[in-house]
């Protein structure tokens, strides 16, 4: 009897929890299909904070921002939504769209083959990746079960290569999961959320022209190498070291960029 | 020919009536007013009395005839003028009444006109200036001073919108007339559009300006607009003038003779506030600054694919109509089109640039089907309300039917590959957001490298397992082995028994077990399978010397017959006893030769 009312108490909480989710969503969406962009932004964050987080929430946040007109804001959901979710299509899809609408057109980041390998792992999430990379392991346990345990020479032959090719894919796929997770983990790029902010070659505020490095405009993506945290009289500064493309670094200042 | 001519004559005659008012009439100077008869004999002329005005004389009547050989035709004209003399008393604007005349026995009446009678120059100046209307106070031997020859720049407002149309006007003032005039530097309309007014100066006006009665004449008229907001100069423009004074000289005739002097006039430079239009500027509003309509037209009410069709946009107004964007229409892709024809056709009229712009848009439908042409939003400010003012054309839904076919395409149907318009974002997502309060990430997660140790151990778990099975059962078959000489052993010391209690059937009952038995541990051959044939193979491949094998042989032999043959003696037991426990003893001594 006890445990009856214990399972039914849980029961109206989990309904009363998604029904009270579900109304919050809706209101969200219905506000961002009135152009109530800024409500449906609030409502979404507030979703965010309250009930937690997902890909499609910040792919939504991001349509939300852009359609106010901020594409740093959107491009940082874009790329959050991406970090949860790397094979979200229509996160991808906006990415490359509103990409097109920004200012800066950084030159080339890293290199061919890593750019390949990565691109390749982070078309799939990391706990796939794990996934695939343990059953592989099983089937590989699996392999070896076979060539010790029969005495068939064409069942010991198929375990022994299959074994071979097993252990491949199981090395392949834990490599693809820690790229794939550190995508997701890492928190080392940032997007420009400010119109425009000129970086200085030095953690401090540009003194004259040759101390000016580089003017960027809202939406830019950089990756964080270092950062410094500099005391004035009045204030308290973070300054980040960014690479913007292979050939540019700068200093930004900390307040210019969110880390995605 | 002269009945022609008269008739050609009389034809022609076209009787009128008008009134021609004074050029310039300053308080206390002699004007005169005319009234002109043209082509007819008029009599019992009414003028009107004019207010502020006193006839001085009149009227006086000159007639004057015309006549002109054109082409081999002729024709005449007469005019007759009748001029009264008044003296204007007080400045101020007055109205010259209908007159009246008759004519051939119908009245002709003018159309009353006004003028202006100016007030003199201020007396303070009249006393060594020099005035417009005495050339007697323009003597040689007098300067000329800025106050007397200059040139304005006239805005018609202080205060305007960026894009709002201004009247500016370029007027040159002087007292003295002018026989040649050259512009050394244009005033520069730095930060405007310019639409200039064609129009030739002419020094005819009189206006009372300061106090002063100057001669005038417009320069340049231009509708500026503003392109910039903030201050707006513009610079003054230098000029050389030359005048004309009047030098008196003595001598027979007396009087005065014209002397030219060449000065040079700067005029001043003007100045306007530009107020920058209200923010935020409305979507799709592109710089459009007045008053607009707008229209559009599809000039066909059927439509074919393959056959152009033109859709006619045409903006109507007062503005900076010059200035206006082309609207871009939105078409449906599958509508081949053309660049738009622009045809703009504007006039100054007033103080404003009134026209239409008018944009041509061609296209051919490619595909049969239903379409619609969007709505064009077209919005523009309006200055004289400060409102933003949106105007929208209707979205035309149009039925593609089947036209020719495309001459250059070939046989088949014209495959089209699906164009991504890549034009907008895409849509949230609805629905269950799958929220999850926090990810985790297996990679990074503590058990994961320890799951597959866990794996790995639990494999070779199982395979030591099974290696330990093998091995007992191989430890199945020693202990066998082991225990053959034991069981043996036993089996024989029961034979014995039963050698002592003389139960013959027994005692070789139990000798063949004990010898089939041990040899099948010893051997590793279930005894089912063992025979008295192959045991001598069995026994020389484990490395047994034939002799004892034999000796095997000749122990189930024997116990075979005694089975069935009569009683035997106690000694031929004790002898087959001793005989199976040797053969046991050296099978127990020989080491195995071989292993299986």
């Amino acid at each position: 009897m006890k445990l009856r009312i214990i399972t039914y108490i849980i029961l109206t909480a989990l309904i009363t929890g998604t029904v009270n989710a579900m109304s919050l969503t809706q209101q969200a969406d219905s506000a961002y299909m009135q152009d109530n962009f800024a409500k449906a932004t609030e409502l979404y964050l507030k979703i965010a904070e309250e009930e937690g987080t997902s890909a499609n929430l910040y792919y939504n946040i991001g349509n939300c921002y852009f359609r106010q007109g901020k594409p740093g804001m959107a491009i940082l959901y874009y790329e959050r939504a991406l970090r949860l979710d790397p094979s979200d299509k229509d996160a991808r899809a906006n990415l490359e769209f509103v990409n097109t609408k920004i200012t800066d057109e950084p030159g080339d980041r890293g290199m061919f083959i890593s750019n390949t390998v990565n691109g390749f792992a982070c078309k799939i999430s990391a706990n796939i990746w794990a996934g695939i990379a343990i059953g592989s392991f099983i089937l590989l346990l699996g392999a070896i079960a076979l060539y010790v345990f029969t005495s068939a020479i064409s069942l010991r032959k198929a375990g022994f290569f299959g074994g071979i090719v097993l252990l491949f894919i199981c090395i392949c796929a834990n490599i693809c999961a820690s790229i794939a997770t550190r995508y997701s983990t890492s928190g080392k790029e940032a997007v420009i959320t400010v119109p425009s902010t000129l970086l200085s070659t030095s953690p401090r505020i540009p003194k004259d022209r040759s101390e000016e490095a580089v003017l960027l405009h809202e939406g830019t993506k950089v990756e964080i190498l270092d950062s410094v945290t500099t005391r004035t009289d009045s204030a308290v500064t973070k300054w980040y070291d960014v690479k913007i493309d292979n050939n540019t670094r700068a200093w930004i200042k900390g307040s210019d960029i969110e880390k995605i | 020919m002269i009945v022609m001519a008269g008739i050609a004559l009389s034809a022609t005659a076209e009787t009128s009536f008008t009134t021609i008012p004074p050029r310039t009439v300053i308080a206390g100077n002699k004007f005169n007013i005319t009234f002109r008869l043209k082509d007819g004999e008029g009599s019992g002329l009414k003028a009107p009395e004019i207010k502020g005005c006193t006839l001085l004389y009149g009227p006086s009547s000159s007639s004057m005839r015309n006549y002109q050989w054109v082409n081999g035709k002729s024709s005449s004209s007469t005019t007759v003028d009748y001029s009264f003399t008044y003296r204007a008393d007080t400045p101020g604007t007055y109205t010259i009444g209908e007159a009246s005349i008759v004519c051939d026995g119908r009245t002709y009446t003018t159309v009353p006109v006004k003028f202006t009678v100016l007030p003199p120059d201020k007396a303070a100046q009249s006393g060594q200036g020099a005035r417009v209307d005495d050339i007697s106070t323009q003597s040689s031997d007098k300067a000329v001073s800025a106050n007397d020859v200059f040139v304005r720049i006239i805005l018609n407002r202080s205060q305007a919108y960026e894009q709002e149309a201004i009247l500016c006007t370029i007027k040159l003032y002087t007292k003295y007339s002018i026989s040649s005039f050259m512009p050394t530097s244009q005033p520069a309309f730095d930060g405007f559009l310019i639409e200039e007014l064609n129009l030739q100066p002419q020094l005819n006006e009189v206006e009372h300006y300061n106090g002063q009665n100057y001669m005038t004449a417009v320069l340049k008229q231009c509708i500026i607009f503003p392109q910039k907001s903030g201050k707006l100069t513009i610079n003054s423009g230098k000029y050389d003038v030359t005048v004309v004074q009047h030098e008196r000289f003595t001598g027979f005739w007396g009087g005065t003779r014209p002397v030219e002097k060449d000065i040079k006039v700067s005029s001043n430079s003007a100045s306007i506030n530009i107020t920058p239009l209200p923010q935020p500027q409305p979507e799709g509003f592109t710089g459009a600054v007045g008053n607009f309509t707008i229209d559009s037209r599809l000039n066909t009410s059927t439509f074919r694919t393959n056959e152009a069709a033109t859709l006619t946009y045409t903006i109507k107004g007062t503005g900076n109509i010059k200035s206006i964007k082309e609207p871009e229409i939105d078409f449906p892709s599958e509508f081949e089109q053309y660049a738009p024809q622009i045809d703009v056709n504007s006039q100054v009229s007033g103080n404003n640039v009134t026209g239409s712009m008018t944009v041509e848009y061609t296209f051919v439908p490619q595909s049969v089907g239903n379409f619609s042409i969007g709505a064009d939003k077209f919005v523009y400010f309006n200055p004289e309300s400060k409102k933003y003012v949106s105007l929208t054309t209707p979205s035309y839904d149009i039925k593609v039917v089947k036209g020719a076919d495309a001459p250059a395409t070939t046989a088949g149907v014209n495959k089209q590959s699906i164009e991504a318009k890549n034009t907008d974002i895409l849509h949230i997502k609805t629905g269950n957001l799958h929220l999850e309060k926090s990810h985790t990430y297996f990679y990074s997660s503590w058990w994961y490298w320890p799951c597959y140790i866990l794996l790995a151990l639990m494999l070779a778990a199982i395979i030591l397992i099974y290696r330990k099975q093998v091995k007992l059962n191989a430890d199945i078959q020693g202990r066998r082995l082991a225990n053959a000489n034991k069981i043996a052993r036993k089996r024989l010391k029961m034979a014995d028994r039963y050698l002592t209690s003389h139960d013959n059937d027994k005692f070789y009952e139990e000798m063949l077990r004990a010898t089939w038995g041990y040899l099948s541990d010893k051997l590793g051959i279930p005894a089912s399978r063992l025979t008295r044939d192959n045991i001598a193979v069995q026994l020389s491949e484990y490395g047994a010397p034939q002799q004892l094998a034999e000796s095997f042989i000749n122990i189930i032999d024997e116990c075979e017959m005694a089975r069935y043959s009569p009683a035997q003696s106690d000694e031929q037991l004790e002898n087959l006893y001793k005989e199976a426990s040797k053969a046991m003893n050296e099978m127990e001594s020989i080491k195995r030769t071989k292993q299986r």
